[in-house]
Formats: C-alpha cells, structure tokens, sequence
C-alpha cells in the first residue's frame, strides 16, 4: 500500500494505491491533473471556465465537455430539490465570506441571484443574474476522473479520497477497503464503518468549512445556512452522486430525500442535531457497522 | 466495548415507499427528534396510508450500548395496517454514538474528515515540512 497527499481544492487529497510502488512521475500527473482542473473550473479563479462565464454579460456561453456534464446534473438536482440545490449561488456564499480566503468576513448580505440558467445543448443560456458555483459537482466529478487516470496509469486498485469525500475500487486481494463515518461533533471520533469496492461514500457536514454560525451549505430560500441537519453520508456508485447528493440532501426537504436517492441511485444516511439518525431502508446494509450505543 | 450491528432491532423507519394494498403509501417519516429520558429513547413515526394518516411512538431501552427492551407501540385501529406496520422493524432509525478513532482498527480513511480551515492550515504545514 503506498499513498501520498497534496493540497486542492481547498482540502487535503490522499491517494492510495494497492500497488508495490507508485512512481514519482506518476505522482505528479495526478497534481498537475486536479490542479489543472482547479483551474479550469474554480469560481475563485478569473481566468477559469466558471470565472469567464461569471464575469460574460452574454446571454449564450459555449461549454466544455466537462462542464456540461456537471451542469447537467445540477440541472437535474435543482428540479429535484425544488429549487433547493442550486448551482447559482456564487453570489450569495460570497456574501457570506465564503471566499478565497474563507474569511468569512462580514459583508453586506447580497440577495440571492435572482437569475436562472439553462443548458442547450453545448451552451449555457444566462437569464438575469447567473453566477455559477460548481460546489456539490465539481469535487466528486474530479474524484472519478482522477480515479480513471490512476486506472490508465496502471494502478488498477486505489482509492481516492477528496477532503473525506472518497472513490474506490477493490483491493488488490478483491476485499473492499473500510471507511470511517467521522462523527458529525466528536471529529476525533467514528459513529459507523463502511465497507467500500467499486464504489463511492461522501459526506456534507455543516462543520465542514465553518466559522461561527455560518457553513458552507446555504438554503437558498431562507439564504441562511441549513441548521436542522448535522451531516449526511451517501453510498453511491460514482463520487459525482454521491457527492452532489449529500449536498442536496443536506439543503432539501425530508419529503425529496428519497426522490433525490432514487434519480442518483444512491443511499443516505443523515445525523440530526440531537444525534438521532434516519437512513434510506438499504443504507449498506451489508456493509455498514454502526457503533455502540450507549 | 459493545458493538452493536445495524441489523439489531435497534431501528425502524422506512424510507422506501412499499405497496398496500395496490396503492402506493407515501413514505412514512420521523415526526419528531428522539427524546432520551433515563436509558428510554422515543420518537414518533408518523406517515400516510390509505386509511389516512398515522402516527407510532417508538422506545427503545438502551443499557450499557445494550438495546434491552423495543416498544413499537402500534395505535392504530386499521387492521389491514398491521402488516405492513410489522415491516417497520427492518427500518433505519437510531441514536448514533462515536467511538475514537483511534481505537477503530483496520479502516483506510475516514469520510467527512472535517477540514475546518485551521486543520487545513495544519495540514498544508505538515506538507510543507515533509517537502
């Protein structure tokens, strides 16, 4: 087992492979990858794909490949949330100074945007005031492809793991690898085990990125941070779902819960503040140990 | 320390909508947050049938991470019901406890790995001196 970590997207990143070695220029592809693909699409950087379509007064904006597809699913989500998960809300975590610097610094409360967009085939139409966020695509996106460049590269048997949001295969033996539930409070402690292979677990936790009362997963209805809900873990077969489903959860209404679980084919389960827990009926069943009780 | 396995009937709930009686039940959902009092936890399940809607208050008794006694206490008076009420125990509901990490053996990672900015910081400092 070798693994080595770096820094992206405003997290720390570890990738392990289930291989003898792991070659240092192999290494490096890996960084420059995600590191290319920060640049590409980060709302933080001007320059990047996001950045020039925050920034156009077009209508009409061509989009990558990529992009496209990550749009798509937040399309799909902000149906499916009734407005709730919204990729246009660059504006409003800014507001909150959820910014570069995560200074969380106070500024003035913008109003949500009120605009709205739309795909058509390779281009993104602009209504009103759009500003884009990939955030709760663009990471578990990543994962997979970086999942896909280590197959290319040779390491069949890996696991990557994006600031707790995690992608693998099997081991090299075929036995899965096992994964923590980080306690929502207690950070140095584990409620549950989760076995994965060929498969995807990730959590949205409102401890995550947080200062003071404000986090980072705001309502946008309420255009307050979302408090009735401590995290939530999703099993699913892609990082792209389960990411984008924790964080949809994590903002809708209890009633699309299972809606939002039955379009992504994923698995929830979600910690509220008292520490009770609610799980869709075949959360891992197989492959999830709770902790005691007690 | 006490392992307690998910398949324990420490759980109930539901989140698929199942059939009855041809129609389709709307999800049945936890009304209210679980109340300890004394080793007792209890909440309420409430959901919608054909019969209209109904509502379950459920206890559990938990001794030392043991679950020593489960109260299902079924109200209803639509008989049909029953039944499916039954299917309640396969749900998923709890009460979730940690346990330091430390002291759990065999796992690779742990997800949601909560990296506040400071523990970023930290981290990126750590990086910086292997470097």
């Amino acid at each position: 087992m070798v693994e080595f970590s770096f820094p992206a997207l405003g997290t720390v990143w570890w990738i392990m492979v289930d291989h003898l070695g792991f070659d240092e220029t192999d290494k490096r592809k890996v960084i420059n990858f995600v590191a290319d693909f920060e640049a590409r699409y980060s709302r933080f950087l001007s320059d990047s794909e996001i950045g020039k379509i925050n920034r156009s007064k077009k209508e009409k904006v061509g989009v990558s490949a990529d992009l496209k597809k990550m749009l798509e699913l937040g399309e799909t989500l902000q149906v499916v949330t009734e407005g709730r998960f919204n990729l246009n809300i660059n504006r409003l975590l800014l507001s909150y100074g959820y910014d570069k610097e995560y200074s969380f610094a106070k500024r003035a409360i913008i109003h949500a945007t009120e605009g709205s967009f739309s795909l058509s085939g390779d281009t993104l139409i602009k209504k009103g005031e759009v500003e884009l966020d990939l955030g709760g695509v663009g990471k578990g996106y990543l994962i997979d492809r970086v999942s896909k460049l280590l197959t290319g590269l040779g390491y069949k048997f890996h696991l990557v793991d994006g600031g707790g949001d995690i992608y693998a295969t099997t081991k090299a033996d075929g036995h899965p690898w096992k994964i923590a539930l980080e306690h929502p409070i207690n950070k140095d402690e584990g409620f549950g085990v989760v076995e994965i292979k060929n498969e995807s677990v990730a959590t949205s936790s409102s401890n995550k990125r947080r200062a003071g009362k404000f986090h980072h997963l705001l309502n946008p209805e309420t255009k307050r941070p979302e408090e009735s809900i401590l995290s939530v873990t999703t099993l699913a077969k892609k990082a792209f779902l389960a990411d984008a489903g924790a964080t949809a959860i994590f903002v809708s209404d209890k009633k699309n819960w299972q809606r939002i679980a039955q379009v992504l084919g994923l698995y929830y389960l979600v910690v509220f503040p008292d520490l009770s827990y609610e799980a869709s009926a075949s959360f891992g069943l197989d492959t999830v140990t709770m902790l005691s009780l007690g | 320390m006490v392992i307690v396995k998910h398949k324990l009937p420490i759980v109930f709930a539901i989140s698929s909508s199942f059939l009855f009686a041809g129609c389709q039940v709307t999800k049945p959902f936890v009304e209210g947050p679980w109340v300890k009092e004394g080793d007792v936890y209890t909440t309420t399940l409430k959901y919608d049938s054909p019969g209209g809607e109904e509502a379950n208050k459920v206890s559990l008794t938990i001794k030392k991470g043991i679950i020593t006694a489960v109260d299902f206490g079924i109200k209803t008076e639509i008989k049909a019901s029953l039944k499916y009420q039954g299917d309640f125990a396969k749900g998923l509901t709890g009460v979730i406890v940690g346990k330091k990490l430390s002291e759990l053996t065999d796992v690779d990672k742990i997800s949601g790995a909560s990296l506040t900015t400071n523990a970023f910081n930290e981290a990126v400092r750590k990086l910086k001196e292997q470097v």
